[in-house]
């Protein structure tokens, strides 16, 4: 890769980020459309995407943005209300330039003909404060870019408290003090208190004086000198002073104290401070109380810590020591662990063969340093799970829309972290669900004050760990399921016998069958009952299960239960003749000898067995696997509990626990449904993973058996 | 009950004219009666000398014991600079004038 090519690479990385960002910004400013912060950072996001995207040559990219900027710079003055107009077009904006991205800044005829439209609509927005646009073509010239609008991200790096007392004739020499606070909060974050104590009475006021003064709070990655220039009218050192604030926090993280705060700006002495401390009240109180300090220099203190909370929270959340590693690079090293998982293994198992006691205890150290090094490295590829759920809000916002339906999304337990992998394949199947959640759930707002129902529907992603695995929700307060049409319609298409004895989830479960669909008119946004089978398919893929509930005219609830990672797992190992075979852990309830249960009654041919007091089926993995050799007179019995039956498979010989480290079987083995994968054993040799959810199917409709 | 009057803040208001806004509040808070209400929706430009004036006879009003209500609704442009200058928060579909003096109750709704 050469350094260009890298540099477009990060940027489009960094940008893309960037982008999701700016869409979360729009659709809380949609909301609230007077947050300034969020009014400005968006002016930001455009700034920073067109900076880079003039350092990388991305030559549409950087004027289109630029444009964008410009109008976006009319809603930061207030020049043009943020509403919901400017809101869809925002939006649109963040699509198109991601389009322009993906196709590396050279757009086809089609995409420049949108981006084209867009800057129409964008200059009649602005009207008649905008010059008028200039449609992009294949030779638009590049802008120059300072080189401050670089892709690095705004870290705040410097932070600045200004005093600045304007001179009492300010006024009459034709300077307006209010007009360069706009100025500063280009720079970057401002907070300012204003001091309005000397303002004398109103009957003793001189109208032409300038009686108020200001601290001011910047933080920025410029140096001081922007700061001047910003006042370059200030005509003697007294009007304005300017000190850079050092620590923003403590070394322990904690954020400065009012009390340190006051002490630093030469308010209060630290005796006063200590005195203060010892009363029961708030530390300002008393000071204000006692006249130690003025409520205005109190609540400047007050706004001082405001800002620098905000300003370290920001960089903790930026920052926080993180570096940008590729999934390639990660995937690669946890490959690697797992290699070294696979070696270890084998090592323990030569190291007991020799006898020897210290290569055998080098061997469990070994081991025992791998273990760390495996949860270490799994957790590497952990994260949160928040921002696919925020990726969410844009869907039932636009869907929403579309569909003329009020819809909240709303999510719960977003730091709750999973395998990015997971995730990653989650993300299909949620965006199913959701819309299906939009399109068939959630009713018109008529039909739902008409069931005495908030007219504002509600979707709710939560995520939680439990047990070891990861717990997914998606909750509807919509109209529910209707079971009996649900029950009718798979009668009809006979994927069910009208007799058949089904419990309540069992009917619910049917949503997720191959071309079943309920939806009476099939919308451009689901009803096509295509996708459902799909989401279940890719669940059950991911070793997870699904639990529906719902109560009709009240909610539909979807929880799907996944392992943390798909990179290793625990797995039982179960011997047939000379082969080994992985259950995951987590489907094994328990394991039995043959002997006892062939005791407690069963029929050695038979295929059912009496197990905690209820009727088991089991079946034997060796003709189900085309062994054809006689078995051991000992066979084990292991207990397999999946999300929808109880099932025995009979093998030769349970072996043990065994940390598995997954490997892909490759196109060559896509139709082998019974294996979810391979892993290399200790030995070297190569034992299959089963698949137990489709096994224990492929089993029953091989048989004919029911539940 | 005497209906307290409102005054109608005019579309600009500076250093140009700020001697006869001035002159306006003294009258409204000798003739009128508390709460005083001033409406800021016709108002499009607003100084920092007009500032003054205003926070004198906000100050003035609580020393009598009486209150300003604020009106509005505020141009986005004015009410952005003044927001900056930090003369002002909106705080959702309220709007705190004159954050120093809050704790005094001059809080109005914006319309």
């Amino acid at each position: 890769v050469n350094p260009g090519d890298k540099l477009k690479n990060v940027f489009k990385e960094e940008a893309g980020e960037l982008l999701d960002q700016l869409e979360g910004y729009l659709l809380d400013l949609e909301k609230d459309p007077d947050n300034q912060e969020n009014i400005n950072a968006v002016f930001r996001v455009m700034h920073t995407i067109k900076g880079s995207a003039g350092m990388v040559g991305y030559q549409n990219t950087n004027l289109f943005t630029h444009k964008i900027e410009d109008a976006f710079d009319m809603v930061r003055k207030g020049k043009i209300p943020f509403n919901k107009e400017i809101a869809d077009l925002s939006l649109e904006v963040r699509d198109l330039i991601t389009q322009l991205l993906a196709v590396e800044d050279d757009p086809d005829d089609e995409l420049k003909a949108l981006l084209s439209d867009c800057l129409k609509k964008v200059d009649v927005m602005v009207k008649p404060g905008m010059p008028e646009v200039v449609p992009i073509t294949d030779k638009t010239e590049p802008l120059t870019v300072p080189v401050r609008e670089s892709a690095k991200p705004e870290r705040y790096e410097n932070n600045f408290c200004l005093k600045f007392r304007p001179p009492e004739d300010v006024f009459l020499r034709g300077i307006r003090p209010l007009s360069h606070f706009d100025e500063l909060q280009v720079l970057g974050i401002v907070t300012v208190v204003s001091h309005l104590d000397n303002i004398p009475p109103l009957k003793d006021i001189r109208e032409e004086l300038c009686y108020t003064s200001w601290e001011i709070f910047v933080s920025t990655d410029e140096d001081r000198s922007s700061i001047e220039k910003v006042f370059k009218f200030v005509s003697s050192p007294d009007e304005l002073k300017i000190q850079q604030i050092q620590d923003v926090r403590f070394a322990d993280g904690e954020t400065k104290k009012l009390g340190q705060i006051l002490e630093e700006k030469g308010l209060i002495t630290k005796e006063e401070l200590e005195t203060a401390l010892k009363s029961q009240k708030r530390i300002g109180e008393v000071l204000v109380e006692e006249n130690r300090v003025s409520r205005s220099d109190l609540e400047a203190a007050l706004k001082e810590q405001e800002h620098l909370k905000k300003i370290s929270d920001r960089k903790a959340a930026s920052t926080s020591g993180s570096i940008r590693v590729g999934t390639e690079r990660l995937d690669k090293f946890v490959n690697l662990v797992g290699e070294l998982v696979t070696l270890s293994a084998r090592l323990d198992q030569v190291a007991r063969k020799t006898g020897d006691m210290e290569l055998e205890s080098v061997a469990e150290n070994l081991q025992r340093l791998m273990e760390d090094l495996r949860d270490s490295a799994l957790g590497i590829r952990m994260v949160p799970i928040g921002e696919a759920f925020n990726s969410f809000r844009r869907l039932v916002r636009d869907l929403s829309l579309e569909l003329g339906k009020q819809i909240r999304l709303e999510t719960e337990g977003g730091d709750t972290e999973l395998d990015k992998t997971v995730i990653d394949r989650l993300q299909d199947p949620l965006m199913h669900l959701i819309r299906n959640s939009l399109d068939h759930g959630i009713e018109s707002p008529a039909r739902r004050s008409a069931a005495g129902k908030n007219p504002e529907g509600t979707i709710t992603l939560s995520a939680k760990h439990a047990g070891g695995n990861f717990v997914l929700t998606i909750h509807d307060d919509g109209a529910g399921l209707n079971k009996e049409r649900i029950h009718k319609k798979a009668v009809e298409k006979g994927l069910v016998s009208k007799d058949a004895n089904l419990s309540d989830e069992d009917i619910y479960k049917m949503i997720f069958m191959s071309g079943f669909s309920t939806a009476e008119i099939v919308s451009r946004v689901s009803g096509r009952g295509v996708g459902m089978d799909v989401v279940k398919r890719e669940i059950d893929s991911l070793g997870g299960h699904i639990s529906v509930t719902s109560r009709e005219g009240e909610f539909t609830k979807l929880s799907f239960t996944l392992p943390l990672t798909m990179a290793i797992i625990d797995g039982l190992l179960v011997r047939v003749e000379e082969d080994f075979y992985i259950i995951p852990l987590a489907s094994v309830e328990s394991c039995l000898d043959m002997e006892e249960v062939m005791k407690s009654g069963a029929d050695k041919e038979g295929d059912i067995i009496q197990y905690r007091g209820h009727f088991m089926p089991f079946f034997r993995l060796r003709p189900f696997l085309n062994y054809s050799t006689e078995p051991p007179e000992q066979e084990q019995v292991v207990v397999i509990r999946t999300e929808d039956s109880l099932y025995g498979i009979v093998v030769d010989q349970v072996m043990g626990d065994h940390q598995t480290v997954i490997k892909n079987l490759g196109k060559t083995f896509k139709d082998a449904r019974s294996f979810s994968g391979a892993s290399i054993l200790g030995s070297g040799q190569v034992a299959l993973i089963l698949n137990v959810t489709i096994l224990g199917r492929l089993w029953q409709e091989s048989t004919g058996s029911g539940k | 009950m005497t209906r307290a009057k409102e005054f109608k803040l005019p579309v600009i208001i500076s250093i140009q004219n700020v001697t006869e806004l001035k002159k306006q509040f003294i009258d409204l808070l000798e003739t009128g009666k508390s709460p005083w209400t001033v409406d800021w929706s016709a108002c499009q430009k607003c100084d920092l000398a007009a500032l003054q004036v205003m926070v004198a006879f906000v100050k003035e009003a609580e020393r009598k014991g009486g209150e300003v209500r604020f009106t509005g609704p505020l141009d986005p442009n004015l009410s952005q600079s003044i927001e900056l200058a930090n003369f002002l928060t909106i705080k959702g579909n309220r709007t705190v004038f004159f954050d120093q003096l809050k704790n005094g109750g001059v809080v109005c709704e914006s319309r």
